[in-house]
C-alpha cells in the first residue's frame, strides 16, 4: 500500500493526514503547538505512526502552514506549499467546480477565489480576531457554552440578538450586556455567528468576487451556526467537505502525491516515523555576508545540522552544516523548541 | 536577479478607525520605517514599500476605482496591494504582510 503524507504546521495546531493512493484518509492527528512546534509535530507523527498499516510505505510528503519551512526539515519533506495552494487544491479535489474557497481557522481566516481550477485571488486575515474562530471559543467559554455544542445551539435561535462583529473586544462588551439583558443563550450564539461572519464578509471578503459553489473549510466550519450564518449572508449553499478542520493538510498530501506521481524515479525524502523520536534544536542568526542580513535558521538533530533556511541567496542552500564563518553570527532570539 | 516585489499600502489616517486599533498604521513615520526595514530583511531587498495617503486628493486621482470602493465601502482600509492586486483590506501586521507577499511569489514565481 502506498501512502502520502500532508502537514499543516500552523501556529495554533499541527495537522497531519495519511492519505492512501485513491486520497481516502487512512489516519489524522490533531495536536495543539501550546508555543512547541517541533514537539507537536512528533506527538502527531507518533499519533499517525500507529495507524499505518502493516507493508504499507509512505511514497512522498507534503508541508505547508506558517511552519512549512521547520515540519518539512524535522520531517523530511518533499513537497513545500503555501497555505494557500493547499487549501484550493484540496478544495478542488471534494469540489472540482469550486469557485469560492472560505477558510476560517482558530486564529485566521482566508479567502480563494478559483476560476477554472486555478487560484486567481486570494485574501488573508490574522489580525482581526473578531473574524477568526478564536473569538468563538473565548465567548463560548464566557456564556459556560461548550465550543464542541455551540453550533447545535446557535442553529436553535428564533431571534438572534444583534453582536457588534467590528472588534473582538466590543463584540465582547456587548455580548456581555446581551446576556444581562436576559436574551436566551441560543439568540446569543447565532447573533455571535452572525457577528463573526459580519467580520470576515467586511474584511478578508471585501471586495472579491464570491461566486457558487462555495466550499467553506477550516475547524470554523465544523459550527454549524456559522455554516448557517454564512449561507444566509451569501444566499447560496455552502458546501463543507468531509475532514474540514484537515484540510490544509489535505492539500499537502495530494500535493505530494501529484508530484511523486510525475517524478517516479524520485525518491522521499522523509526521514520516517523515527523523526518523532530525535531531539531536535532551532538556533537563528543573522547573516552577514551581504548588506541583505538575511535572517537564518537552522535545524539541529542530536547535535547535526540537517536543514538551513531563511536565506535570500543559495549561500546556506545544500550545505546546511556551513558555519557562520564569513557571515559572522549573530544569534537572535531562539526559535522554535527542542523537545524530549 | 529576482524582480522587485511592489508592495503598496493605502490608508486615510483621517478617517475613522476600529476601536480596536489592531494592525499597523503605516502612516506613522516610524511604523512605516521599521516595516520597510523589517520586509528588507526577510525579503533581501526586493521588497519596494510605498504608502499613499489617500485623504491627499492626489492620490484619490491615481487609484479612482480603489478611491470609489472605499467611499462605498466595497473595500477597507487600510489597503494592501502586491504588484498592484489588492491581498489585505482591513487591518494586518508585520507577520501578515510577510505570508501574503510569501504566497504571492510562490504562486506567480513557482
Amino acid at each position: 500500500m502506498t501512502l502520502y503524507l500532508g502537514i499543516d504546521a500552523g501556529s495554533v495546531a499541527t495537522k497531519l493526514v495519511l492519505l492512501s493512493d485513491n486520497a481516502e484518509v487512512v489516519a489524522s492527528a490533531y495536536v495543539h503547538v501550546h508555543g512547541k512546534p517541533v514537539a507537536a509535530l512528533q506527538q502527531g507523527l507518533k499519533q499517525i505512526a500507529n495507524h499505518v498499516p502493516q507493508h504499507a510505505t509512505v511514497r512522498a510528503v507534503g508541508a505547508t502552514g506558517s511552519g512549512r519551512q521547520l515540519a518539512a526539515a524535522v520531517v523530511g519533506a518533499d513537497v513545500i506549499k503555501n497555505e494557500i495552494t493547499s487549501q484550493a487544491v484540496a478544495a478542488l479535489h471534494y469540489a472540482p467546480e469550486a469557485q469560492t474557497v472560505i477558510e476560517i481557522g482558530g486564529q485566521d481566516s482566508k479567502i480563494i477565489i478559483l476560476r477554472n481550477g486555478m487560484v486567481t485571488d486570494f485574501g488573508m486575515n490574522t489580525v482581526c480576531a473578531a473574524g477568526t474562530g478564536s473569538f468563538l471559543e473565548q465567548q463560548a467559554q464566557r456564556l459556560n457554552v461548550n465550543v464542541e455544542d455551540f453550533g447545535q445551539r446557535a442553529v436553535h435561535s428564533r431571534n438572534p440578538v444583534r453582536i457588534v462583529g467590528r472588534c473582538a473586544v466590543f463584540a465582547q462588551s456587548d455580548m456581555i450586556q446581551k446576556q444581562q439583558a436576559g436574551y436566551p443563550t441560543e439568540d446569543i450564539l447565532y447573533g455571535l455567528c452572525q457577528a463573526l461572519v459580519r467580520n470576515y464578509m467586511g474584511n478578508v471578503a471585501l471586495g472579491k468576487e464570491i461566486l457558487p459553489p462555495v466550499v467553506f473549510q477550516g475547524g470554523v466550519a465544523l459550527n454549524r451556526g456559522i455554516v448557517r450564518a454564512l449561507e444566509e449572508a451569501l444566499g447560496v449553499d455552502v458546501m463543507v467537505p468531509p475532514r474540514c478542520e484537515l484540510m490544509g493538510a489535505t492539500g499537502a498530501a495530494l500535493l505530494a502525491q501529484e508530484e511523486s506521481e510525475e517524478a517516479e524515479a524520485k525518491e522521499t525524502e522523509f526521514n520516517g516515523f523515527q523523526a518523532s523520536e530525535a531531539v531536535y534544536r532551532t538556533v537563528c542568526f543573522e547573516c552577514r555576508a551581504c548588506p541583505a542580513g538575511c535572517e537564518v535558521s537552522q535545524l539541529y538533530r542530536d547535535d547535526q545540522i540537517v536543514a538551513c533556511w531563511g536565506g535570500r541567496c543559495d549561500l546556506w542552500e545544500g550545505q546546511p552544516d556551513r558555519q557562520p564563518g564569513m557571515a559572522q553570527a549573530r544569534p537572535t532570539a531562539p526559535r522554535g523548541s527542542g523537545s524530549k | 536577479m529576482n524582480p522587485t516585489i511592489r508592495v503598496t499600502v493605502i490608508d486615510d489616517s483621517q478617517a475613522e478607525k476600529c476601536e480596536g486599533r489592531c494592525g499597523l498604521d503605516l502612516s506613522r513615520r516610524e511604523t512605516f520605517i521599521s516595516a520597510a526595514e523589517a520586509l528588507d530583511r526577510l525579503f533581501a531587498g526586493r521588497i519596494q514599500l510605498q504608502y499613499h495617503e489617500l485623504s491627499d486628493p492626489q492620490v484619490g486621482a491615481s487609484y479612482p476605482d480603489i478611491a470609489q470602493k472605499v467611499a462605498t465601502g466595497s473595500l477597507a482600509l487600510p489597503l494592501l496591494l502586491v504588484n498592484g492586486k489588492v491581498r489585505i483590506s482591513g487591518y494586518f501586521d508585520i507577520d501578515l504582510m510577510q505570508r501574503v507577499i510569501q504566497t504571492e511569489m510562490e504562486i506567480e514565481e513557482p
